[in-house]
């Protein structure tokens, strides 16, 4: 019995009452086709905070969710004047490869934050003021309370709040709608879908990702 | 004579059953019973003027400011607070010292304006005394009429503390006289000021309307008439004598006034009271002179007390917002550099300067900015003085506000968040990308205002991270060795360039990953150019040096990962 409603529950052909009315375009489609079948609502979600937790930095978390941004700012897309945050990025985006990706260069603002609290505060000033249709931020150390802040903020200005974290902070409790993992290994990648809003947590086998 | 005929038409005709004995001036020898219904219907009454008619084409919004020697002096902020001290703004009038304003305190105390001095100190001993400032009142009035340009281009001061404001054709942009009102009520009531405000087709009138008290409307003609008649005749100004002399005659409203013949008015009172009546009625040209506005915004507030409480200073700033953005707004302009200076007793001034990304005249987003940076200050004593100076002016035109227009919406507002991350964080903490046409990987891209265009040229396969300084890499048995050893995935390729600006890179880049699975971007440095090798080698030749007889390790750098 438990098995049949299990079933049903996971069939997306389903419509639960539970959901929030889904909007047409409340995702954003990740560009990896296998991540957008597992993703409930199939792609990122719009207005609200997507958690990446990674054990090193390069490992591949920028192409996660490159396709998306290039997406975003595309031209004729509905994003296109809106802008893409960095705050506290740990490298520098190399410009040449951003572009390369399909990412509009004269759109994007760089914040160099160093204090925690300052990281915090841009990225919310950002995520709530409206221009911004993606804001990417480094915060190893936010805590539930300031995520909480940061996806409140995000609903507020309608902007996908993207969250680099340490692999470390996976037990604390997250609000974010989307959590994953990204496990890097010599020859695979691996997505741990910890947390979805909507969805159930599952691996997926990230070789999507160029090694 | 026809003369002391008209005087006594005059006098039968104005001298009313109150108006008790007749004083003197008036009263001439003369024959009282001669026909005075002719001579009636031959003098030209006041009111009667057949004169052009000027009332049409304008109309005239007065506002006085009655409270401006108290409000030039201090904010409505300190003037309230002050912990309950009563204070009083003093002048001197013929000799003696008369109380022309004082704060909340005073007046529950029961000290009004006009009270001589000595019944003040009678009323509060320790009542606190400010001389009046006259050039500073005259400083706020003039940058009132420059505020008040938002409303209408056609601004007039009058001193000592009114502006006029000609409205006939702001009416269908506010959306009518209500609506403007409206508005211009709760725009002064945020500047903190006290004001009487009239209406009426001509200047002089709505000034008089004005003087008696707030509220008067006269649209038309007519009905300026009856709302001047109303009058007493002290709302004119007139001089004392004058006015002893009009109510010897038994003549206290301006209706009594306007019923008087013309000629014997001038000639008993004066050509130019009659002047004056005809241009308030709007039977003579009554041009004004057009305030202007200077280049710049430039104010002053005292502050009578040391402040040393952010929101009390700033609260004070805020008011001088409002004022700037009503004269930017009147000047069609907007600003990029403004800067605040808070000037302390012994201390040099501290300045606060806001620069804004784009020509910007929205007070809330100033007003933001300037918070921010106040916060960020370090006061080293209370504050006694503020000014605020805007930078050059430029043109901005106003926006007609588009419901549907998302795109023109993220044009005009993606400033206000560079500005306030650059407010906190600092100017150069805040940038946008571009891309630089240059093969040598360092130069080409760089960090550029935001906003700033790039053209795409097509390049090698680059990686999404880059390291601002290239990290030397650990050699293991001569080769490059980053968290395990690397496995080459591409390359060579050589990227060789820059020898003649000095920083000439000769390189040899690598695409490897390694054991957990990085993809890095690796380069070994080439030991040195074709040249500077040939050198080196012969000076070992010449040396017999042993160390260039092996083969050097090359120098490994990680420069950037494939994220």
């Amino acid at each position: 019995m438990n098995d049949v409603l299990e079933k049903l529950l996971d069939n997306r052909k389903l419509w639960r009452g539970s959901r929030k009315p889904g909007l047409r375009d409340a995702h954003i489609a990740t560009g990896h086709a296998v991540l957008d079948q597992f993703l409930p609502g199939g792609g990122w979600p719009r207005a609200a905070l997507t958690e990446i937790l990674i054990d090193k930095p390069g490992s591949g978390e920028l192409q996660l969710v490159m396709p998306a941004l290039a997406r975003l700012s595309a031209d004729g897309a509905k994003d296109q004047h809106r802008w893409v945050s960095w705050i506290a990025p740990p490298f520098v985006p190399y410009a040449p490869a951003l572009a390369d990706g399909g990412i509009k260069l004269s759109r994007m603002l760089i914040v160099h934050a160093k204090k925690g609290m300052d990281v915090l505060w841009a990225a919310e000033q950002a995520l709530r003021c409206g221009t911004c249709s993606a804001v990417l931020l480094w915060a190893s150390k936010a805590d539930a309370q300031s995520l909480r802040r940061l996806q409140l903020a995000a609903e507020e200005g309608d902007s996908w709040g993207i969250v680099f974290r340490d692999a470390a902070a996976r037990r604390q409790h997250s609000p974010a709608a989307v959590r994953l993992r990204l496990l890097s290994e010599q020859t695979h990648k691996t997505l741990h879908l910890l947390k979805s809003r909507g969805g159930r947590p599952l691996r997926i086998a990230a070789d999507f990702l160029n090694p | 004579m026809s003369k002391p005929g008209k005087s006594l038409a005059l006098f039968t005709d104005a001298a009313l059953a109150d108006a008790g004995p007749v004083e003197t001036g008036f009263v001439e020898p003369g024959p009282v019973e001669s026909g005075h219904t002719s001579s009636a219907h031959t003098a030209q009454l006041i009111c009667e003027s057949s004169a052009a008619d000027f009332c049409q084409e304008h109309l005239w919004l007065a506002l006085r400011f009655y409270d401006l020697p108290l409000e030039a002096l201090c904010h409505d902020q300190v003037r309230n607070q002050t912990d309950g001290h009563a204070f009083a703004v003093v002048s001197e009038e013929g000799g003696r010292s008369v109380v022309i304003a004082c704060n909340q305190a005073a007046n529950d105390c029961g000290i009004q304006a006009g009270m001589a001095l000595s019944a003040a100190y009678a009323l509060i001993p320790e009542l606190k005394l400010v001389a009046q400032n006259k050039a500073q009142e005259q400083e706020v009035l003039k940058r009132l009429a420059g505020w008040a340009k938002k409303y209408t281009p056609m601004v007039s001061l009058h001193s000592p503390e009114s502006v006029l404001l000609e409205i006939r054709g702001s009416l269908a942009l506010f959306g009518g006289l209500q609506a403007l009102l409206q508005k211009l009520k709760q725009d002064i009531h945020a500047l903190g000021l006290q004001h009487y405000h009239a209406i009426a087709p001509t200047p002089t009138a709505a000034l008089w309307l004005c003087r008696h008290h707030s509220g008067h409307i006269a649209a038309d003609a007519a009905q300026l008439h009856t709302e001047l008649g109303e009058l007493p005749v002290t709302c004119t100004g007139w001089a004392a004598d004058t006015l002893t002399r009009l109510r010897g005659m038994g003549i206290h409203r301006l209706r009594d006034c306007l019923r008087l013949p013309r000629d014997g008015f001038a000639r008993r009172i004066g050509k130019q009271r009659l002047a004056e009546l005809d241009r308030a009625l709007g039977k003579a040209p009554d041009p004004r002179e057009n305030y202007q506005t200077p280049e710049r915004y430039v104010a002053r507030r005292e502050f009578l007390f040391a402040l040393d409480k952010l929101d009390m200073i700033f609260n004070g700033l805020e008011q001088l917002l409002r004022e700037l953005t009503g004269f930017l707004c009147g000047r069609q302009s907007g600003i990029q550099k403004l800067r605040v200076r808070l000037y302390h007793q012994d201390a040099s001034a501290s300045v606060v300067e806001l620069g804004m990304a784009a020509v910007c005249r929205d007070e809330q987003r100033l007003a933001s900015l300037l918070h921010q940076k106040l916060e960020q200050l370090e006061l080293p004593e209370p504050v006694v003085a503020v000014t605020m100076e805007s930078g050059l002016l430029y043109p901005l035109a106003g926006s007609d506000g588009d419901l549907f227009d998302d795109a023109a919406h993220h044009e005009v507002h993606w400033p206000e968040l560079v500005e306030k991350l650059r407010a906190r964080l600092g100017v150069r903490a805040v940038t946008g990308l571009c891309l630089v046409p240059e093969h040598r990987p360092e130069q080409a891209w760089k960090y550029a205002e935001p906003g700033t265009p790039s053209n795409a040229w097509k390049q090698r396969r680059r990686p999404l991270w880059v390291l601002s300084d290239p990290c030397r890499m650990p050699l293991r048995q001569g080769k490059p060795h980053w968290h395990g050893v690397l496995t080459r995935v591409h390359g060579p390729e050589r990227i060789e360039s820059g020898w003649w600006d000095g920083q000439d890179v000769a390189r040899d880049y690598f695409i490897a990953t390694n054991t957990q699975g990085l993809c890095l971007w690796i380069y070994r440095e080439r030991a040195h150019h074709e040249w500077a090798s040939d050198d080196q080698a012969s000076d070992a030749q010449k040396n017999h040096h042993p160390s260039n007889d092996q083969q050097t390790h090359y120098a490994w750098y990680l420069h950037g990962m494939f994220a």
